[in-house]
């Protein structure tokens, strides 16, 4: 009996041990192949790479991703993300500050999408690459964001920031197809220090068309819904202490868009409201600069992407303009 | 709770934690509230159906046995049968049935409004009504005394593996088996766990990507031609037989760990030779509940034939509504019965057929030609069962026999070249390399030859030729397109000869394997005796049709689905079938048990790792749930 139960221990714990073992190469292969590719991740890699050199860097959405080439802005970084929210932002802050980055200057978006709705789900843009958030959220931090976490959802939640090769067999054999050479010519053309290169440009041809893109556009991010989550404008608040707390001086972005845009997000709603009621607080703050370019290209369409993003071209322009603006606050030498 | 949800990962080993900690007399409390924290986690309000059932039933059941007199007893039944099928009517079948009426009205020009009822159906109802009903029907006739323990008829009747989706259990086997005293078993444990294992790979492996073409061509009938909806209908055959059976697999694999035996549910049932031995098959204890409640009641085959078949086609008819509350499912289940009936009526001229033709001496190829025969029948009655209406099922069938429709399928004009191919090319090669060596060497040397001996020296060879064809074959074929040298051979047929020769050459390699095996493993030996070679031949033809299919699906952008994906079915399916047949039924020792520890790690490494690679984990609901 104590011979087969010493059997039964030492055969359980081999298997288990060796299959450990394989699922750790496994993801090894995998993050290793595939993930280290993956946006996020190079772009990760690259801050780092840069660490003792960037002191400037820019938080927000695909809005200051395709806008802020910072080949053009000295020492500076484009940190941002597709869909980014203000408790990503916070996190993503949080984590350079505690990792040693000696920064000078944090940009943050106020951007009329910054606080709407799609973005408050906060925790479901969290599911999204969880192997990528593990490194900036804490189980205190998820519990905190997500009252409702049960448990199995945190079992689920470590499984899958883990073991991230899980159910990416496909991904996992797709990637042989792949010379590396294709990998890094694709890399290349999208990344110049995190700017996202969008090669199109927006129909000037006809205004209707604009007009039509806008009013889409807007209807989807902004009908019927709220335009402004609380929970998010607690998380830029957090953000300002943090910067504020660190020494840092906060700029505020107003990047770019389209009169078409503009226009049609006033049928939703009240803009200088909107603008009150940020800054009644970000006033309550020291060292905060506000950059105001959401009309400064209106009509100039061969600058757009789409109605609310820059082109390669516009985003050169833009760029240019906002290192003389630092440059003229005395922001940058 | 789903089988395949993290949510069940945690809850599982809890349950099991404390199962094995609390004295034994205490056990069905913790089986109780597993059972219905499992069941309320999915939709907590729906507890009061499963209590009323099981209350109703408790109650009647015990009422039953304190009278004498018939009527009493017949109220009673009437009673507990009027609440549970009448549960099982509002949720499941009300609105059909209000519709059907509607329908029928219409027709003689009578206004009718038919219910809409906007009911969520609750999982598992027709599983655990069935057991409770049967449970019921069992004390009504004196086959079983009624269960005093009011908390363990609640745990027969909720017992969390087989809740959802069976097997549907009868008292006589399972309510003995709570009183059992069961000790942690580490050997029983791993065969559970094995096959729990397996049931996943089978749900979210095999089922759940072949769902991805079924629902993709289905979804959208009109778009394909014949030969998609072949494939799509054949895939469903197996989806819904891997998803179902994978579900069984892991509820008997959960109950077994915990010391449960739950009825067997599955017995290969593609392999039946005939309509009455699918359903002996499929879904065993469905089809014998119908049997022994419905059937034999009604009279079975003891009456009259007109009688006799008419049994039948209700007992099917039933069958098919059981499944869902559709026309399409009830012309599913009459074509099933239809089937049996015919098979019962020709079954002279069928036996004068196989005396005529000599059929009988060639056992081999008449078991093959009636297992052939019945699984086209009962795939064709599947896209009854799959199609979202009859008008849709009849434009696929319609498209089946039109050769028009079958002959414009994208099959006879793309063969996509692909890498893997290239690979089974150099297979070919060392493959009639190697039967060269082996048919010309075949004395009594041969038997301790290092070739067949040592596995590793053998697949080292294999792999080396393998290699180093494939470079070269890689070259060739890029010679040949890019220099023109065979004008006269399109494509097309370059691919198609080259496809007939990866089939030969996988068969050729099999057999070797196979019967190196075989003539290696006294264990072996030993336990599959005479049958060995039917066994052999069984799973040749099984992976020849997989790798004709394989091929067949090579063109495989109209089917909703990635290479890859397709290479993984595949696989899959070959896994499949080898475990299939060597892991599963044959007596009741499993052949890998016999095999030493490294051949079966690496075959249980392997399943777990194309799991968890492959498996689709959207927690994709098991499709016997929604029954």
């Amino acid at each position: 009996m104590r011979k087969n139960k010493k059997k039964m221990f030492t055969e359980s714990l081999t298997f288990l041990i060796i299959l450990l073992l394989l699922l750790l190469s496994l993801n090894s292969i995998y993050y290793n192949t595939n993930l280290r590719y993956y946006r996020p991740n190079v772009l990760d890699t690259q801050l780092y790479v840069n660490k003792d050199n960037i002191k400037i860097v820019f938080f927000g959405d695909c809005q200051t991703q395709t806008a802020i080439n910072t080949s053009y802005i000295y020492r500076s970084f484009n940190f941002a993300s597709p869909d980014e929210n203000y408790a990503l932002t916070y996190y993503k802050l949080l984590k350079l500050l505690n990792d040693g980055f000696d920064l000078d200057i944090v940009v943050l978006p106020i951007d009329l999408n910054a606080f709407y709705y799609k973005k408050a789900k906060v925790w479901e843009l969290f599911e999204y690459l969880p192997w990528y958030w593990g490194r900036y959220l804490s189980y205190s931090d998820i519990y905190h964001m997500k009252d409702d976490a049960s448990f199995t959802e945190l079992v689920s939640w470590e499984i899958e920031s883990r073991f991230p090769f899980i159910g990416q067999g496909e991904e996992l054999v797709e990637f042989w197809q792949y010379t590396s050479t294709e990998r890094n010519e694709k890399l290349n053309k999208d990344f110049v220090i995190g700017f996202l290169v969008l090669d199109g440009r927006l129909s000037s041809q006809d205004t209707n068309f604009v007009t039509n893109k806008a009013n889409d556009f807007v209807k989807n991010i902004f009908d019927e819904k709220s335009i402004f989550n609380e929970e998010l404008f607690l998380y830029f608040r957090k953000t300002l202490d943090l910067a504020e707390k660190h020494g840092l001086k906060t700029v505020l972005l107003k990047s770019p868009i389209t009169k078409e845009y503009f226009d049609a997000s006033k049928e939703y709603f009240d803009i200088d409201q909107y603008y009150d009621k940020i800054f009644n607080l970000t006033d309550q703050y020291n060292d905060i600069y506000v950059l105001d370019y959401q009309d400064k290209y209106f009509g100039e369409y061969f600058m757009f992407y789409d109605v609310a993003r820059l082109n390669t071209q516009g985003a050169k322009v833009f760029s240019e303009q906002v290192n003389e603006d630092f440059k003229k606050l005395y922001l940058t030498d | 709770m789903l089988f395949n949800s993290i949510h069940f990962l945690v809850f599982f080993p809890t349950v099991l934690l404390l199962y094995f900690i609390v004295p034994h007399k205490y056990r069905w409390i913790i089986l109780l509230g597993a059972s219905y924290y499992f069941y309320m986690s999915w939709k907590a309000e729906y507890v009061f159906l499963l209590l009323t059932s099981t209350l109703s039933i408790y109650l009647g059941a015990i009422a039953i046995t304190k009278t004498d007199k018939k009527i009493q007893k017949r109220t009673i039944i009437l009673i507990c049968l009027l609440i549970n099928i009448g549960l099982l009517f509002i949720f499941r079948y009300l609105n059909f049935a209000s519709n059907a009426i509607g329908d029928l009205l219409q027709i003689i020009s009578i206004e009718f409004n038919p219910i809409e009822l906007n009911l969520l159906l609750p999982i598992g109802i027709s599983f655990y009504t069935f057991q409770a009903v049967g449970y019921l029907l069992d004390v009504y006739w004196g086959k079983i005394k009624p269960e005093k323990h009011f908390g363990i008829f609640a745990v027969f009747i909720s017992f969390f593996p087989q809740l959802v989706a069976g097997p549907i259990e009868r008292a006589k086997n399972l309510i003995p088996q709570f009183f059992e005293k069961h000790k942690f078993d580490y050997n029983r444990a791993i065969e559970g766990a094995k096959l729990m294992l397996w049931g996943f790979f089978k749900k979210l492996v095999i089922a759940d990507s072949l769902a991805i073409i079924v629902d993709h061509v289905y979804s959208d009938v009109n778009s394909f031609t014949a030969f998609p909806l072949m494939l799509a209908t054949l895939f469903f055959a197996i989806q819904i037989y891997c998803d179902f059976s994978g579900y069984t697999d892991i509820a008997i694999g959960a109950a077994k760990i915990m010391g449960f035996q739950l009825t067997e549910n599955f017995k290969r049932p593609y392999f039946s030779r005939s309509f009455q031995a699918f359903w002996r098959r499929w879904h065993i204890t469905l089809s014998s509940w119908f049997r022994d409640y419905i059937y034999i009641p009604l009279g079975g085959s003891k009456t009259s034939k007109p009688f006799w078949y008419g049994n039948i086609m209700i007992v099917f008819l039933l069958g098919g509504l059981w499944h869902g509350a559709n026309w399409t499912f009830v012309i599913w289940g009459g074509l099933y019965g239809l089937y049996l009936v015919a098979f019962l009526q020709t079954r002279n001229i069928r036996e004068k057929f196989v005396r005529v033709t000599r059929l009988n001496r060639l056992q081999n190829f008449h078991h093959v030609l009636q297992v052939s025969i019945t699984f086209i029948m009962l795939v064709f009655a599947m896209v009854f069962f799959r199609a979202q209406s009859i008008s849709d099922a009849i434009h696929v069938i319609n498209k089946f026999f039109n050769s028009e429709y079958f002959l414009s399928s994208k099959l006879f004009f793309v063969i996509k070249p692909m890498t893997f191919q290239m690979v089974l090319i150099g297979i070919l090669i060392s493959a009639l390399i190697i039967q060269f060596a082996y048919v010309f060497t075949r004395d009594k040397q041969w038997k301790y030859n290092i070739f067949q001996k040592i596995t590793v020296i053998r697949w080292v060879i294999y792999s080396t030729i393998v290699l180093a064809i494939f470079f070269i074959f890689n070259y060739l074929l890029s010679s040949i397109y890019s220099r023109n040298i065979f004008p006269s051979f399109s494509k097309i047929s370059l691919y198609g000869l080259q496809f007939l020769f990866i089939i030969a050459t996988l068969l050729i390699i099999l057999l070797i394997e196979f019967d190196i095996l075989i003539n290696k493993s006294k264990n072996l030996q030993k336990i599959i005796q005479e049958k060995e070679l039917w066994y052999k031949w069984k799973l040749l033809i099984l992976v020849m049709i997989t790798l004709l299919l394989w091929g067949l699906t090579l063109s495989y952008e109209y089917l909703g689905i990635t290479q890859t994906r397709i290479n993984v079915i595949f696989i899959s399916l070959l896994i499949g079938e080898v475990i299939y047949l060597l892991e599963t039924n044959i007596k009741s020792k499993t052949l890998l048990s016999y095999r030493p520890i490294w051949i079966r790690w690496p075959i249980y490494y392997s399943i777990i790792i194309i799991l968890l690679l492959f498996g689709i984990f959207e927690k994709t609901p098991f499709y016997y749930i929604q029954f």
